[in-house]
């Protein structure tokens, strides 16, 4: 237990899949994170009773559930954990490194099961100057993966929710050697919307890229003698990309007039100039789009003419709607 | 005397190394700790190094430990703060009377 304030650089975050939805498991990765807000959620329930005065008169513990963001340097061993929690169907290929790709599919719930295939629910053990604070049955609510426009880095923002707080373990943590891709690391491609698009050259008028997914989830509670959610319940999965775009000619332009369809690939690689290629590296794909904005100002005497875009994904008839791809040395089993 | 610090981690690959808190280690092989890199564990994480480890089912220690459970809390006590005395008020004369209020 502290007895004086403590820094945030002493904290940690760990996470490990769980057996059983909601049932702790003590950390067995540890996650380098650049802030976390995973939060106990309720709303307690304030009595109006009318007894001859103007201020509520008691108050009583309500619903709850976990919920809240991790900010992290994209990191292949890291970011497939969180993706296994997300709506996603999962294959792996290789052996050694591996490579894992997530697409999306329509499960109605979070749920968790052993194997390679199947989605997964996480324990996050969170240590704040000392004190240990455990969240069951957390699941990927949203995800953006960006390539940030001043230093090039690609980061992720991790959206959890989960069904409740648990007593947790005091973890020991254990490090492994960051991976971080840098501004010289990213390829971003364009094509023609398809199941397979061929991706053939890279495109180098993109300024910073988000690539964003939303699974809009909304806690389930249900009566029973416990407060925590009894599940996270899936809603409608919403992609988007925003981009700043060098305006050179008219044709994305018209392209989002006529509401045409395309397609875009971004790999963040070492060691290879294609995924298959590298040693390590994440890839984010939308296999059909469209641009639902795509404003051109001119801004000023001395600004570059840019278009501020964002494009929303759609599913493909017999393909998949968006692909994250993880390759990495890590071996989930 | 040393201990030995053996960790397995079955996600990652052999050899891929690990920072256990001021020490590396690689995955399924182990490393020894002479008395002095003991102390430095100690003094970094304010515990015996087999107690540190107690609920890792990663790593498992071989051998004794130099310095006991009870060695490293004599060694790092936990500090007491100290309480901070209230300021000597004066009494006030009759003190305040209260009127009767409207009940909120």
């Amino acid at each position: 237990m502290a007895t004086v304030p403590g820094l945030g650089g002493g904290g940690s975050l760990g996470v490990a899949f769980e057996t059983t939805m909601g049932t702790y498991v003590a950390p067995v990765t540890y996650v380098p994170i650049l802030s976390e807000t995973l939060d106990y959620t309720s709303t307690p329930y304030t009595s109006e009773q009318i007894r001859q005065q103007s201020i509520r008169s008691d108050a009583q513990p309500s619903y709850y559930h976990v919920e809240g963001d991790v900010e992290m340097e994209v990191d292949p061993n890291f970011l497939l954990y969180f993706m296994y929690a997300g709506r996603h169907n999962v294959t792996k290929t290789g052996a050694g490194p591996y490579t894992y790709k997530f697409v999306p599919n329509s499960a109605g719930t979070g749920s968790t099961a052993a194997g390679t295939t199947t989605e997964k629910t996480l324990s996050v053990t969170v240590v704040k100057n000392g004190e240990i604070f455990g969240f069951t049955g957390c699941v990927l609510s949203g995800f953006e993966i960006r390539v940030d426009t001043d230093t090039g880095i690609l980061m992720a923002t991790l959206n959890l929710m989960g069904l409740a707080e648990a007593t947790a373990v005091d973890p020991t943590e254990a490090w492994v050697a960051p991976i971080l891709y840098g501004a010289d690391s990213h390829r971003l491609y364009m094509d023609a919307a398809g199941t397979a698009p061929t991706f053939a050259s890279v495109d180098v008028n993109h300024d910073g890229l988000r690539f964003g997914v939303n699974f809009n989830c909304t806690p389930q509670n249900r009566v029973r003698a416990d407060r925590s959610a009894s599940y996270i319940a899936f809603g409608i999965t919403e992609g988007t990309i925003n981009t700043s775009l060098d305006f050179l000619t008219r044709a994305d332009y018209d392209a989002f007039k006529a509401v045409t369809k395309k397609a875009i690939k971004m790999e963040s690689l070492h060691g290879g100039v294609t995924l298959a290629a590298a040693t390590d590296g994440v890839r984010v794909q939308a296999n059909n789009f469209f641009y639902n904005t795509y404003r051109i100002p001119l801004q000023g005497m001395g600004d570059l003419i840019t278009a501020e875009v964002e494009g929303e994904m759609l599913g493909i008839t017999g393909g998949d709607a968006y692909e994250v791809h993880c390759k990495s040395a890590v071996s989930i089993t | 005397m040393a201990v030995e610090v053996v960790l397995k981690v079955k996600e990652y690959p052999d050899g891929y190394e690990f920072d256990l808190g001021g020490f590396v280690v690689p995955n399924n092989g182990s490393v020894k700790l002479d008395d002095d890199a003991e102390l430095s564990f100690v003094a970094r994480h304010r515990k015996n190094i087999k107690d540190y480890f107690a609920n890792n089912e990663a790593v498992e220690i071989k051998g004794t430990p130099k310095y006991s459970t009870k060695q490293v809390e004599e060694m790092y006590p936990t500090p007491v703060v100290e309480a901070i005395p209230s300021p000597y008020l004066e009494e006030e004369g009759t003190g305040s009377t209260t009127e009767g209020g409207d009940g909120n």
